[in-house]
């Protein structure tokens, strides 16, 4: 019986947990823009993301908990009898850090030895945001007669995240950072 | 059996599966790098299997009720063993984890104490405290190498930015042209791989003319990344430029400014993660706890039927007994004290299913001892009964009915002396078997006659006593013939041998005598006296006539003992009765006579008549007046016809009639005396029975009883 009401009560405190942050901010991440031009025969991608964290994501990362975002582009092959096929996919993972000896936030992209480093996160945020001529592939792989589109999604890695932390993260909103799909046509 | 193996073996995989996951779950936690990415799927795994487990317990639970509901033998133990066994386990379970979860939130909460973060806190204010000087260094450096660079030309600047790396032990040094964004000269020890972040046109500077920052370079420790705006006066229109320096902090300094930071950060984020941590234990320990609970529920499960079986085995196997099922052995699974219940059960079903043949077996020999007695007794001539200690009828043969000439079937299992009034035949053997039943004597022998069916039946009875055999009582067994034939033929053959004996003894010399009477007569008549000669002549006719008597005396015997052969046909009883009456004058005879048919030889009857009306008509030889009538009766099952001939002569005295059918036995001065023993002789040849009464009034009745024809 006991096990049960505790069970019951560790229930409670973690709806409690949830609902706590009702009055809080919850963050929000946004892609506003996305454009694909062509340039030398290559496919590039400019994209406006609005990168809001909420509070509590902003409180583990000055608590050293590293975040990391993830970008993920997925070109697609549009078809009228059956759902698209995706035909290629890229992924970015960014790591979201803070510094408390320099009081910087850094940045850096996972797999390429690039660091970024900001005096406030709303800048970091800002900068991230602002994704340029990220390439997307050569147009010769493309059929001509046939129409694509760039699918794009931005979200924050909760995997990524210390497991003890990820239990609650799985079921609280504040860290369910994830953006809506959005389409541009590839031309 | 298959399939039950199957079925542990999968429940058993599937406990393993859990603890394994729960275990790495547990990995997880301790920051083991190995399952981290399976954490949501083992989450999920071990979830899903505990209500896996869950819900078979649940429908385990349900069987059980439903089968301790429907008295299933032995569920109510199982029910009971399996609460037993789970409180047993379960208790020190949550004893367990009750303490367990204290002792997480006490570690936990130990972990972290407000003087150890207040120390690292000021350690990395220290830290911070003696980096500000290398930014102050840094920048005093910037601004000198600056105003250095203001004067000289474009051109110039990159050797005067080696020279003063070189000085300054600068990392980097850049000249960077703010409103072109571009870079007018660097000199770096390691080209285009240091700045992190180069400014642009875009830049900034936070304060007016400087800007001094720590950068930690990733691979390379720390560095002071100074921005100094100056104007380049060497050209004809003063210019802006920045100035970009990068010095590498003192590697002790960076070394323990890093550690304290990486400590500070590690502690922070301990600190931030200990609810959640809190959370996550508490989460893992209760799946544990769960696991074990409900391992330890499943197990009770098991190990209660497992006990409980060879039990259950037994009652089912005891129900099969008492149903008369004794071919049910039941399975020996181990060779404890309940194996060895189980071998003593078989053992019992054992003995009792050869005990149940052995008594089938000789149940079949009772029978067809019985069936073979039942056919002797069937094809017995004689009667059969038997009774039981209280008389009732237990037993009797074909023969005993065709005797007595009734069903008996009927009278089974009732008292022979309550049934006998129902029956004549029954009443006249009850009457002399009852004396011999109630005697002690263990055998008896004793004849009696009756009128039944089939006409006047003299019976030879003899009984004896039967053995107590089935705790009913003494039992009796009276065996009875039909002598009626054999007495006759002895009669007749007794008979016969004494007319051959007068034939052969005393008719044989009477020709002799008599023809010697004759010549004597002959001779000496004529040559007698008168006297003499009427003398012989007297006694040579005396001679002759007694002669003559003796003659007809043993003819008359010879007749009586003669067996003719009797022709029995079925004829008209009034028929033959009217005929011989005609012979008589009506107004000496009455007659009322109804119809009815008998099986006789008509001479014979005829014979019997005459013989009769004439011991009738010279009863009173002034004035005899003969009434004759024919009258059918039934009694229970037999029908008969009595002919009564009536005379109005002196009556027979009453000494006399129980003799009156004897040979040589006669009321008058003539006569043989043997009239009414043929008459006697022939009603009895037909089955018939003779008796003699007298009247109310004056005379006698002869009364005849013969069966009717069927």
């Amino acid at each position: 019986m006991r096990v049960f009401l505790l069970y019951f009560y560790l229930t409670m405190a973690f709806s409690a947990q949830v609902l706590a942050i009702e009055n809080t901010s919850e963050g929000l991440f946004e892609i506003k823009s996305a454009k694909t031009y062509l340039q030398d025969h290559r496919y590039f991608l400019n994209i406006d993301v609005n990168y809001e964290l909420s509070d509590e994501s902003i409180r583990a990362l000055k608590n050293g908990i590293s975040l990391t975002l993830i970008l993920q582009i997925d070109i697609v092959k549009e078809r009228w009898y059956l759902w698209n096929e995706k035909i290629a996919t890229s992924t970015y993972h960014y790591i979201l850090r803070y510094h408390p000896l320099s009081n910087y936030y850094v940045v850096s992209q996972v797999n390429q030895n690039r660091t970024y480093v900001f005096a406030n996160l709303s800048e970091l945020l800002t900068t991230l945001g602002s994704f340029r001529e990220i390439p997307l592939l050569e147009k010769s792989l493309l059929n001509e007669d046939q129409s694509y589109q760039v699918r794009l999604q931005t979200y924050l890695d909760i995997e990524a995240l210390p497991p003890s932390l990820r239990t609650i993260a799985y079921f609280s909103r504040e860290w369910r950072l994830i953006s809506d799909v959005f389409n541009c046509a590839l031309e | 059996m298959l399939r039950k193996h199957l079925r542990m073996w999968l429940t058993l995989l599937l406990f393993v599966a859990l603890l394994t996951s729960l275990l790495m779950l547990a990995n997880v936690l301790e920051d083991s790098a190995r399952f981290e990415h399976l954490y949501l799927t083992l989450l999920t795994m071990s979830s899903f299997g505990l209500l896996t487990i869950g819900i078979l317990i649940v429908l385990n639970v349900h069987d059980l009720f439903r089968q301790v509901r429907k008295g299933r033998p032995g569920a109510r133990l199982t029910a009971r063993l399996v609460i037993l066994f789970a409180i047993l386990a379960i208790t020190p379970v949550l004893v367990v984890f009750y303490f367990s979860l204290g002792f997480i939130n006490q570690r936990l909460e130990s972990w972290f104490d407000t003087q150890i973060e207040q120390a690292l806190s000021s350690a990395l204010q220290l830290s911070r405290a003696a980096l500000d000087s290398n930014l102050r260094d840094a920048l005093n450096k910037t601004r000198k190498i600056a105003g250095q660079l203001a004067s000289l030309e474009d051109q110039l600047v990159v050797s005067e930015l080696n020279a003063q790396r070189s000085q300054t032990n600068a990392a980097e040094l850049l000249v960077f042209a703010p409103n072109r964004g571009e870079i007018i000269a660097i000199s770096s020890d390691e080209t285009g791989k240091l700045l992190p972040k180069r400014p642009d046109k875009t830049f900034k500077l936070r304060h007016q003319d400087y800007q001094v920052s720590l950068q930690p370079i990733t691979g390379r420790g720390l560095f002071v990344q100074a921005i100094v705006r100056y104007q380049a006066s060497a050209r004809p229109d003063p210019t802006e430029r920045f100035l970009v320096a990068l010095f590498a902090v003192a590697s002790e300094i960076s070394t323990l400014a890093n550690d304290v930071e990486h400590r500070t950060n590690n502690y922070q984020r301990l600190a931030y993660l200990h609810s959640s941590l809190k959370t996550s234990f508490s989460l893992v320990l209760s799946l544990v706890m769960l696991l074990t609970v409900l391992s330890a529920t499943w197990a009770a499960f098991v190990a209660a039927r497992q006990l409980v079986k060879p039990i259950r085995n037994l009652v089912e196997g005891t129900h099969a007994v008492a149903d008369g099922n004794y071919d049910k052995q039941i399975p020996i699974s181990h060779l404890d004290e309940l194996g060895f219940l189980v071998e003593s059960f078989n053992q019992m079903t054992r003995k009792i299913r050869e005990a149940r043949d052995s008594a089938y077996r000789s149940q079949r020999r009772a029978d067809a001892q019985l069936t073979y007695l039942e056919i002797v007794l069937a094809r017995m001539s004689s009667g059969v009964l038997s009774l039981d200690g209280e008389f009732c009828l237990r037993m009797s043969n074909e023969a005993a009915e065709h005797i007595l000439g009734i069903s008996l079937a009927d009278l089974k299992g009732k008292p022979l002396m309550e049934s006998c009034a129902e029956y004549v035949p029954l009443q006249t053997l009850c009457d002399v078997v009852a004396v011999h039943l109630r005697s002690e004597a263990a055998d008896w022998q004793e004849q009696l006659t009756f009128f039944g069916v089939g006409g006047r039946k003299v019976l030879l009875c003899r009984g004896a006593k039967l053995p107590d055999l089935d705790g009913q009582g003494i039992g009796h067994l009276i065996v009875f013939d039909d002598i009626t034939q054999l007495l006759q033929a002895q009669r007749d053959a007794a008979w016969g041998e004494v007319a051959r004996r007068l034939a052969h003894e005393i008719k044989n010399p009477l020709t002799p005598i008599r023809l010697s009477a004759e010549r004597l007569r002959h001779k000496y008549l004529a040559t007698f006296p008168d006297k003499e000669a009427q003398t012989l002549d007297r006694m040579t006719h005396t001679i002759i006539q007694q002669v003559d008597s003796m003659k007809e005396m043993v003819n008359a015997f010879s007749e009586y003992a003669r067996s003719p052969q009797i022709i029995m046909k079925p004829l008209f009883l009034d028929k033959i009765v009217n005929e011989v009456l005609d012979l008589y004058p009506s107004k000496v005879v009455q007659r009322q006579l109804e119809t009815v048919q008998v099986e006789a030889d008509a001479g014979r009857l005829r014979q019997v008549l005459h013989n009769v009306l004439k011991n009738a008509l010279e009863s009173n030889p002034i004035d005899p007046k003969i009434t004759v009538s024919i009258t059918t009766h039934e009694e229970n099952t037999a029908r008969f016809v009595e002919l009564k001939i009536q005379d109005n002569g002196h009556g027979i005295s009453e000494e006399m009639l129980g003799s009156i059918f004897e040979p040589y036995v006669t009321t008058k001065t003539k006569g043989t005396g043997l009239g009414l023993a043929i008459v006697k002789k022939i009603i009895e040849e037909h089955g018939g029975i003779i008796w003699m009464e007298n009247n109310p009034d004056s005379g006698a009745s002869v009364i005849i009883k013969l069966p009717v024809y069927r």
